[in-house]
């Protein structure tokens, strides 16, 4: 290498060619190889190269290297840099055939691209390299034939192998042609192999030597391979029968059978079929394609045993199991899908159009606010669903298809029983050692055993899920029957007691009977609802009870509650007295002219009965309006202290009834007490208007004793004290009688069946004038009660001169009594003294008249 | 999701109750028929030989 460096040192700038050429002498006779030589010619340039005559030594040297080591990649660069026209000046015709034959031989056993170049390149090459040196043809020959050997592609394989086998002395390219295709049988992929072997037959139809080649080397190679290797190039020419079989028919000119292995195996001469399956005709691979015979037919044998194995014994096996499978998953499907839909709490309850519809601020909703009985109806709807939906699921357990189920929502992964059998046998077959076609022959009819025993545990399932719906069906179809049967029977039940027991109400606003009257939730009404439940009985929206919108349960039945709710009238929707129904009403107008004292007489009269309550419990009192609560206290605590700044005076406009429970058990009797405006009583039209008097069981008649102007005249100074009313007690009861007249029933008989009390007031001013006598100043000690109304019937007539009007009195009512009572002295524990005589007088109780008028109805 | 009121989600828990009940007693009165068929009793021809000769098994 050193020399190199020298040489090129010297010879730049160029020296004398003389010198040169001499020096390079010297050199070569130094330095070896091609690697060098190539390098100095390269430094030298070609100008130089060829003044020197260096060319023929090199390549001299060229073939001497070929000879001893082989072609290398250095040769080929040598060679290249030889067949330049400057540089091969002085070459000698052999020694540039050889120089070429080095360039063919890089050229072929280089990349083996260009396919098309390259065959005729390798066909002229081989004609041409007949001289060249016996070495380096060997090497060109062995590259252009492993290059051919390495062709992929049937096509390029079957044209070079037509071309090269053409030309003359081929007998050296199949020796070399003969060990590349040994060895690209034994390496490459069964593609590349099917497509080496459709050129090898497709050539071999035309050239004998090819046969052979397919004969012996092809045999031998392909018999080291493995079994599924020659499967697959089977399958490979299968698959592309069509395009290779073109390839054939272009080659042999002929015309094609219908398949590829039809027209392999009947090819004549050749036998590739046999390659494949039967190779070499040699005794060793004789025996081999007899054991492989024999092997194929024991094969055969086990094949046929085991399909009969499995067509007498799996078989049935298989379907009994596919059935119970079926069968127990058809069930469990049935139960798991029924129990959703009668979840509970996690069921949609949209299906069932139940829920009430939204609350409309705007006015008032006819509908009921409340949720439609499940027993009613919806439960039918459930029923529905579940059938439906429960079949549906059964049959896409066992036997769907995939996709959605019917009701849009995904199928459960895994797929349906059936479609698991059909993959399952068919990953059986695909992976089964003995190839699929046997494993398919063995195992079709337990697979078909299969499939029908999943068919029949569903049919087993449908019918018993079929006699089970239908049991369903009629038990809930009897329990709905019952619930309407039990909602009609309770209706009646419970109006026939309350008729019974004389139970009814009848409003304290608008005085009109409340046949069905409508309730409040209380959960609704305490956020601010105003929606009524217009009819809470037994029947669509519930038996026993309701649900309201709120999710909040109301009884239906009284007896269950249902008189805790606030009830309201059903025509003027104000409320009812509380404990709606539960006790018969009494009703007692409180009749009077103006300033006659009604008010504080009945104000008195609460007040007194309250008091009777506290002292003794068995009285019971209640409040059954709270909202008269407030105003019923002021009036009290004024009259307590002796005075009526606080007791309202009532407004002449339709009276609401004061209501109060009076008794206990049977006795108990809830109260309405009406305290009408003394004007109403002034005009004969408006009398007629009060519509609560067709409900009286009895009636106050409040009489001042200052409206009389003989007994107004007598205690004038009296009688200012006491707000004497001006009203003519005559008029008044005359109008009211006439009023009631028309009002109650059996009104043409000459007697009400009315009770009339008439009361006295302000007695406590009677006692403090000593010109007019105290109704009971004259009584002795502890008179009885008739003594008393005989007292005070005496003091009308006689004081009074009132003996028209207490004729007029007797002469309306069935019965009447007189008591004389002052709402002042009722919260005074002192007797009042009368002035005139100071002897104690003990006026009537406040509370008699009303309690008189209530015992004729049974209560105490 | 829609609040489902307690005394409907009782109710339909009753229906559901009532399948569990009808499957129940609907597969024990299957069982109890299949019983009573296979256990049902079979006429079994008289043991007499034509021609007024001696029955099986009767002392000579």
């Amino acid at each position: 290498m050193g020399l190199i460096a020298d040489a090129v040192q010297l010879f730049s700038p160029a020296p004398p060619a003389d010198t040169v050429s001499r020096l390079a002498r010297l050199i070569w006779t130094a330095i070896p190889p091609a690697v060098d030589a190539h390098r100095l010619l390269e430094t030298l340039g070609d100008e130089t190269a060829a003044a020197t005559g260096l060319a023929p030594s090199i390549c001299q040297r060229l073939v001497a290297d070929a000879r001893t080591a082989g072609l290398t990649d250095e040769d080929a660069a040598l060679a290249r840099s030889l067949v330049k026209p400057m540089t091969s000046r002085g070459l000698a015709a052999e020694q540039l055939l050889n120089v070429r034959a080095v360039l063919t031989w890089a050229l072929f056993n280089g990349s083996p691209q260009y396919a098309e170049v390259l065959k005729r390149r390798a066909v002229d090459d081989l004609n041409a390299f007949a001289s060249v040196e016996p070495e380096i043809r060997r090497d060109v020959v062995t590259a252009i034939a492993e290059w051919t050997a390495g062709l992929r592609r049937a096509e390029d394989h079957r044209d070079a192998l037509l071309a090269i086998s053409g030309v003359p002395r081929t007998q050296e390219f199949m020796s070399a042609y003969r060990a590349s295709l040994e060895m690209a049988l034994d390496r490459e992929s069964p593609e590349v192999i099917a497509e080496i072997l459709i050129a090898l037959v497709s050539v071999g139809a035309r050239r004998p030597e090819v046969n052979e080649l397919l004969d012996v080397v092809a045999g031998d190679a392909l018999s080291r391979r493995r079994k599924r290797d020659l499967t697959d190039i089977r399958g490979y020419l299968d698959e592309n029968s069509e395009t290779l079989q073109g390839l054939l028919i272009g080659a042999v000119d002929r015309s094609g059978p219908r398949n590829w292995v039809e027209w392999w195996d009947t090819l004549a001469g050749i036998q590739p079929a046999s390659i494949l399956c039967q190779p070499p005709v040699r005794s060793a691979q004789l025996r081999k394609g007899a054991l492989l015979m024999w092997f194929y037919l024991v094969l055969l044998g086990l094949v046929a045993m085991a399909a009969y194995l499995c067509v007498v014994f799996v078989a049935p096996i298989v379907f009994v199991i596919a059935t119970l499978i079926a069968l127990g998953v058809a069930l469990v499907e049935f139960a798991t899908s029924s129990a959703s839909v009668f979840r509970g709490a996690t069921a949609s309850i949209d299906h069932l159009k139940m829920a009430p519809p939204p609350e409309d601020p705007s006015g008032p909703n006819p509908a009921e606010p409340a949720y439609r009985s499940y027993y009613f109806g919806p439960v039918f709807r459930d029923y529905g669903y579940m059938v439906s939906g429960s079949s549906h699921k059964v049959l896409d357990r066992v036997i769907g298809s995939g996709g959605a189920t019917h009701d849009g929502s995904p199928r459960l992964s895994g797929g349906s029983l059936a479609q698991r059998l059909y993959w399952g046998w068919q990953g059986l077959v695909r992976s089964s050692p003995g190839g699929p076609t046997a494993a398919k022959v063995i195992t079709w009819v337990p697979m078909a055993a299969g499939m029908v025993g999943l068919g029949a545990g569903l049919v087993v399932a449908c019918v018993a899920i079929a006699v089970v719906s239908m049991v369903f069906g009629l038990v809930l179809g009897s329990v709905v029957l019952v619930s309407v049967l039990l909602a009609m029977l309770l209706r009646i039940i419970e109006k026939i007691t309350l008729r019974m027991r004389g139970i009814s109400i009848e409003c304290p606003s608008c005085h009109a009977g409340a046949v069905s009257p409508w309730y409040a939730c209380p959960h609704c009404w305490s956020r601010g609802g105003s929606e009524f439940h217009r009819r809470l009985i037994p029947g669509s929206y519930g038996t026993f009870f309701r649900v309201c919108r709120c999710g909040n349960k109301l009884p239906t039945l009284l007896i269950l509650g249902k008189w805790k709710l606030q009830g309201y009238c059903q025509r003027c929707h104000e409320p009812l007295p509380t404990k709606v129904l539960t006790a018969p009403t009494f009703h007692v107008p409180v009749v009077a002219g103006r300033s006659a004292g009604k008010t504080a007489y009945m104000m008195a009269a609460v007040a007194r009965m309250e008091q009777q309550n506290a002292a003794d419990p068995k009285f019971a009192f209640e409040f059954a309006d709270e909202s008269v609560i407030d105003g019923y206290k002021a009036a009290y605590e004024s009259l307590a202290r002796s005075s009526f700044d606080r007791v309202l005076i009532t407004r002449p406009n339709m009276p609401k009834a004061f209501n109060i429970y009076l008794g206990r058990g049977s006795a108990r009797r809830l109260l309405y007490l009406y305290d009408a405006a003394g004007e109403l009583y002034e005009d004969e039209a408006r009398v007629g208007t009060l519509g609560y008097l067709e409900h009286s069981g009895g009636v106050v008649i409040v009489i001042d004793p200052f409206s009389f102007r003989s007994v107004r005249r007598a205690a004038q100074s009296v009688s200012t004290d006491a707000r004497a009313s001006v009203a003519d007690a005559e008029d008044v009861i005359g109008r009211f009688v006439e009023g009631l007249r028309r009002s109650v029933r059996g009104r043409a008989a000459r007697k009400l069946q009315v009770r009339a009390a008439v009361v006295i007031t302000k007695c406590d001013a009677l006692a403090r004038s000593t010109a007019v006598p105290h109704p009971f100043e004259d009584l002795g000690e502890n008179p009885s009660r008739a003594d008393r109304s005989s007292a005070a019937r005496r003091w009308l007539t006689d004081q009074g001169n009132a003996g028209g009007l207490v004729t007029s009195i007797e002469n309306t009512f069935g019965s009447c009594e007189y008591f004389a009572v002052s709402a002042i002295n009722t919260f005074r524990e002192a007797e009042p003294v009368s002035a005139r005589t100071l002897i104690m007088v003990r006026e009537d109780d406040v509370a008699a008249p009303v309690q008189w008028l209530m015992s004729g109805h049974g209560t105490p | 999701m829609t609040v489902i009121p307690n005394p409907i989600v009782n109710a339909r828990r009753v229906a559901g109750v009532i399948l569990l009940l009808t499957t129940l007693l609907t597969v024990a009165a299957a069982v109890i028929l299949a019983a009573l068929y296979a256990n049902r009793a079979v006429p079994v021809a008289p043991l007499t030989t034509s021609g007024g000769g001696r029955r099986p098994g009767a002392l000579r």
